[in-house]
């Protein structure tokens, strides 16, 4: 794994070499290793160490990027000298927003962890070959992934923006099989240490066993309870259709013109938050500038969406510091979203529930419709029927065609357990699980 | 590269390793998004890696670096074999690969114009002009261009004693116009998602012809604003050929991969309903329908002298007059269905992943009709065409695709535009219904440049060749104004 000196010297050396206007680096280093299981063996096993530049230039108002992953004078000569070069066969753009200057911080979240950086391939082995046995044990074949590694992103630029952050991540994910139905659970986690690989074990084997001669039924309206997992999905598709700046001013999402009005339940409350510690917590956006706590969705009101210097420019107010790296197509986004948790256990959402489902996750998920933020995907690893406050039996896997504003509109609990769960470009959202009414099934499949 | 590649091999050899593979790759990439006038995304990237491949005590372990030096990979090599020696610690079969002749060759990719020998100034000036014309209507809020070229020179080597250099190259392009005014409605060309790629040179964004195709563009786009909806019900599906190349994939390319088809993919893409006892015997689709898989097909994005394994690229049936023939393998798993070669789909995305079965180009096979035909002979339909979205179960079974654009078919003529069609099936009844293709002269290569797969995640590329085809009775206009499809 680089260090942090190497990969300043790194940035600094790009810095003193360009001879453009205005130039950023933009510093990605990453050390990875992944163990993956199937029908209770190791099947691959991987390891990465590596690092890639992005350097972007402003040069006579006009904008270029290269990137690439050698780090010597030369090769970064080279590529500053093509950056250059595509500069200078562009038109002038008058919009072009100097890049800014020194920023200060706030201190981050404790993210990096010893314990995750050092596991090493035996550490996994020995919890696979577990989890593995536990699987046989039963009759059941496990497969999944044990992953650890550290990510490094540090952003420098001429005018005296310097970020450097460092975090960890490991995560376990088992799915146990029998048959055509499986259950699974994850962990994902910045300490290594509170993986319990047992214990993830234990409650994907209970959904597997407890998933075994699903009965089929009708697709339509359902009372559902879906574990946090099974949340994830609609607030990833959300925030990048409608919660980022770019979509909201030029009215592509459903939040364009809707500031202040009342959107979802009003116990819902949302907000991107880089400094919650269970957070990722990276203290800057990708060109700089400091992330802002910000409140997306308060009692079911819709307050803000997320900017980047040039939306705001557009909007005529404030960067949030929630830039992806410059220039992009997408416009600024959430990384660190925080559905505010309640106070109910799954059990108790269970007990609370006459006729319902209660969902593991969802598997492939896309958008129907952007603009009404229409969603659809398909249940799996575990669907099972309320009935009477218990769990009576599994069901059958169904296809969801939902929009999520309706989702977030007919929300009768909230659960206190929350997950970490990834997000794009290395963000992490916290989850807990819901109890929603009215939820839409369109269609079923035959397992 | 050849000193290099030693350096893995014997380092592997002197270590116990049964077996070892190293794969260097110097990747070039260009990327260019245009955005209403403006640059979206200029990005020239140049990477160089590689990585190593062992089995050791009947175990994989693999290990990679972007730093190519006799250090580098010697430690890299080093932590290959201390990975297969962990892994062996949970392995209930030795891994054993299937027999290939050992080869010498270099192979690349036939193209006519170098694209990066072209000014990045001449790209955007046809990415302006298409823009351009495109916004010339100010219902159109955004207009964007793409153009993305990929080259990536690979040095193979393997203990066998092979030594493969492929240059593959991938040039890809398209634009898309958003129209916001009622609705929002994308139109795009010549496909969605970036648009067309293939295994060709610059030649082929030139024959697009991008601007020419911008005024269709636009004006389609303004024009799904104001159309009806896609109402629900069952009704007879023509699919073109933007629709159809997606539909092959996800429901015959992902369900014939056989590592998912064991289990190996259970935790992250899934498995398949198309098990190995189904081989040969399973109804897949009508007698009509017949998909070959393909990695020589010329321009294909999955064409290649050999994959990932050293193995050489090969042609067969997947489906064969409408029943299951075969399968995607690697050397790993063809004894699995009692094959003693591989086809060569063992494929990684860059120098940093290990090779894993992917599909290839998949292509269903012409029929006999004309388009007009067809549509002449179609009472109450909908012609569907350029995927919007997609989503399809574990097994493979139940999907639900949407597309930019649809027209409704009444009494043999294609009438009213319809906005934010789709469609919902179950994948054998769905391909059963499948009663018309069209001729080869409809038929053309759609390339998927983002197929997802494995842990960690790898991007791979490949093409689906196919000509329009109707399907019977499908079910479409699922959550049509929040009406589920079982409340029609
Ligand atoms: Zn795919």
């Amino acid at each position: 794994m680089y260090s942090e000196n190497q990969i300043k010297d790194i940035g600094e050396r790009i810095l003193k070499l360009s001879k453009a206007d205005e130039t950023e680096v933009l510093i990605f280093a990453n050390e990875q290793a992944l163990s993956r299981f199937g029908e209770n063996e190791i099947t691959q096993n991987v390891a990465k160490d590596e690092i890639g530049l992005t350097v972007r230039i402003h040069h006579n108002n006009r904008v270029a990027k290269v990137s690439g992953n050698k780090s010597d004078d030369e090769s970064l000569k080279k590529m500053l000298d093509n950056a250059m070069e595509i500069a200078s066969l562009q038109k002038e753009d008058p919009n072009l927003l100097p890049m800014p200057e020194k920023q200060t911080y706030s201190a981050p979240v404790n993210s990096y962890f010893e314990s995750t950086a050092k596991f090493n391939p035996k550490d996994r082995a020995l919890a696979i070959r577990k989890i593995t046995e536990m699987c046989a044990e039963k009759g059941l074949e496990a497969a999944g992934i044990f992953s650890n590694g550290v990510g490094a992103v540090c952003i420098m630029n001429s005018k005296g923006v310097y970020g450097f952050h460092r975090g960890t991540t490991a995560n376990l994910s088992v799915t146990a099989i029998k048959g055509n139905n499986a259950g699974w659970a994850e962990k994902m986690v910045k300490d290594v240490a509170e993986i319990k690989a047992e214990e993830v074990a234990e409650v994907a084997i209970k959904k597997a066993i407890d998933g075994q001669n699903p009965i089929d039924i009708e697709p339509g309206k359902y009372t559902v309870i879906l574990e946090p997992a099974a949340v994830t999905d609609f607030l990833s598709f959300m925030s990048y259709l409608g919660l980022g700046a770019l979509p909201y001013i030029e009215k592509r999402s459903y939040f364009s013109d809707k500031a202040g009005q009342r959107v979802f339940s009003d116990n819902v409350t949302i907000v991107d938050d880089a400094y919650d510690k269970r957070s990722q917590g990276l203290p800057f956006d990708f060109e700089g500038m400091p992330r802002k706590r910000v409140t997306l969705i308060e009692n079911g009101v819709f307050k803000n969406v997320v900017y980047d210097r040039k939306t705001a420019k557009i909007a005529g107010t404030e960067t949030t510091g929630h830039s992806l790296p410059q220039p992009n197509s997408y416009g600024p986004m959430p990384m660190n979203l925080i559905l505010k948790s309640g106070d109910k256990s799954v059990d108790e959402m269970i007990e609370s529930t006459e006729k319902g489902l209660l969902i593991t996750h969802f598997h492939y998920t896309n958008v129907v419709n952007p603009k009404e933020m229409v969603i659809t995907g398909m249940t799996r690893d575990g669907v099972f029927l309320v009935e009477n406050g218990k769990v009576t039996k599994a069901v059958k896997n169904m296809r969801f065609t939902e929009s999520i504003p309706n989702m977030f509109n007919n929300i009768e609990m909230i659960g206190k357990e929350t997950i970490l769960h990834s997000a794009f470009f290395g963000g992490g959202f916290i989850v807990p699980g819901l109890k929603v009414n009215n939820f839409t099934f369109t269609s079923k499949t035959e397992f | 590269m050849k000193k290099y590649t030693d350096i893995a091999l014997n380092t592997a050899k002197v270590l116990g390793a049964n077996y070892c593979d190293i794969r260097i790759i110097l990747t070039n990439h260009e990327s260019i998004v245009t955005r209403n006038g403006g640059i979206g995304n200029l990005d020239k990237t140049e990477s160089i890696g590689f990585g190593v491949r062992v089995i050791v005590d009947g175990a994989w372990g693999f290990a990679s670096s972007s730093v190519l030096s006799k250090e580098s990979i010697e430690a890299t090599t080093k932590k290959a074999v201390e990975i297969g020696k962990a892994s062996s610690m949970v392995i209930r079969k030795r891994v054993k690969l299937a027999d290939e002749p050992v080869y010498t060759d270099k192979w690349t990719t036939p193209y006519l114009i170098d694209p990066f020998t072209i000014p990045i100034k001449d790209k955007l000036e046809l990415l302006y002009a298409a823009d351009e014309v495109m916004r010339k209507d100010n219902r159109i809020k955004v207009a964007t261009g793409n153009m993305d070229f990929i080259r990536e020179h690979q040095w193979f080597a393997n203990t066998e004693g092979s030594f493969i250099e492929q240059v593959l190259l991938r040039s890809g392009a398209g634009i898309s116009a958003t129209a916001i005014g009622e609705d929002v409605q994308i139109r795009s060309y010549p496909t969605s998602f970036g648009g067309q790629y293939m295994t060709l040179g610059y030649e082929m964004v030139e024959s697009l012809r991008l601007v020419d195709s911008a005024e269709r563009v636009r004006d389609e786009a303004i024009a799904l604003t104001t159309a009806d909806e896609c109402p629900p019900g069952k009704r007879d599906v023509i699919l073109g050929t933007g629709q159809l190349g997606l539909q092959i994939h996800e429901s015959v390319g992902h369900a014939t991969e056989l590592d998912r088809v064991l289990g190996m993919e259970a935790n992250y893409a899934g498995t398949s309903f198309a098990t190995t006892e189904k081989l040969h015997k399973f109804r897949y689709g009508s007698e009509i329908v017949n998909l070959v898989a393909d990695s020589t097909v010329p321009t294909g994005l999955a064409t290649i002298g050999y994959d990932d394994d050293g193995v050489r690229a090969q042609r067969w049936h997947i489906v064969k007059n409408g029943i299951l023939n075969g399968y995607h393998t690697n050397r790993e798993l063809a004894h699995v269905i009692g094959e003693e070669r591989s086809k060569g789909c063992n494929r990684a995305d860059g120098y940093d992943n290990i090779p894993i079965i992917r599909i290839t180009n998949l292509s269903l096979m012409p029929g006999s009709w004309e388009l007009d035909d067809l549509i002449k002979d179609t009472k109450d339909g909908i012609f569907m065409d350029t995927n919007r979205s997609w989503s399809i179960d574990q097994k493979r079974l139940n999907f639900q695709f949407g597309t930019e654009i649809a027209w409704e078919i009444k009494n043999g003529k294609k009438t009213r535009l319809l906005r934010n069609a789709n469609y919902q099936g179950i994948t054998p009844e769905f391909w059963n219904s499948c009663d018309a293709i069209c001729n080869e002269n409809y038929w053309q290569l759609i390339g998927v440049p983002n197929c997802g797969k494995g842990q960690p995640g790898q991007r791979a590329e490949m093409s689906h060749g196919c000509a329009p085809a109707r399907f019977r009775n499908v079910t479409v206009g699922v959550g049509h104004k929040g009406k589920s499809a079982t409340e029609v």
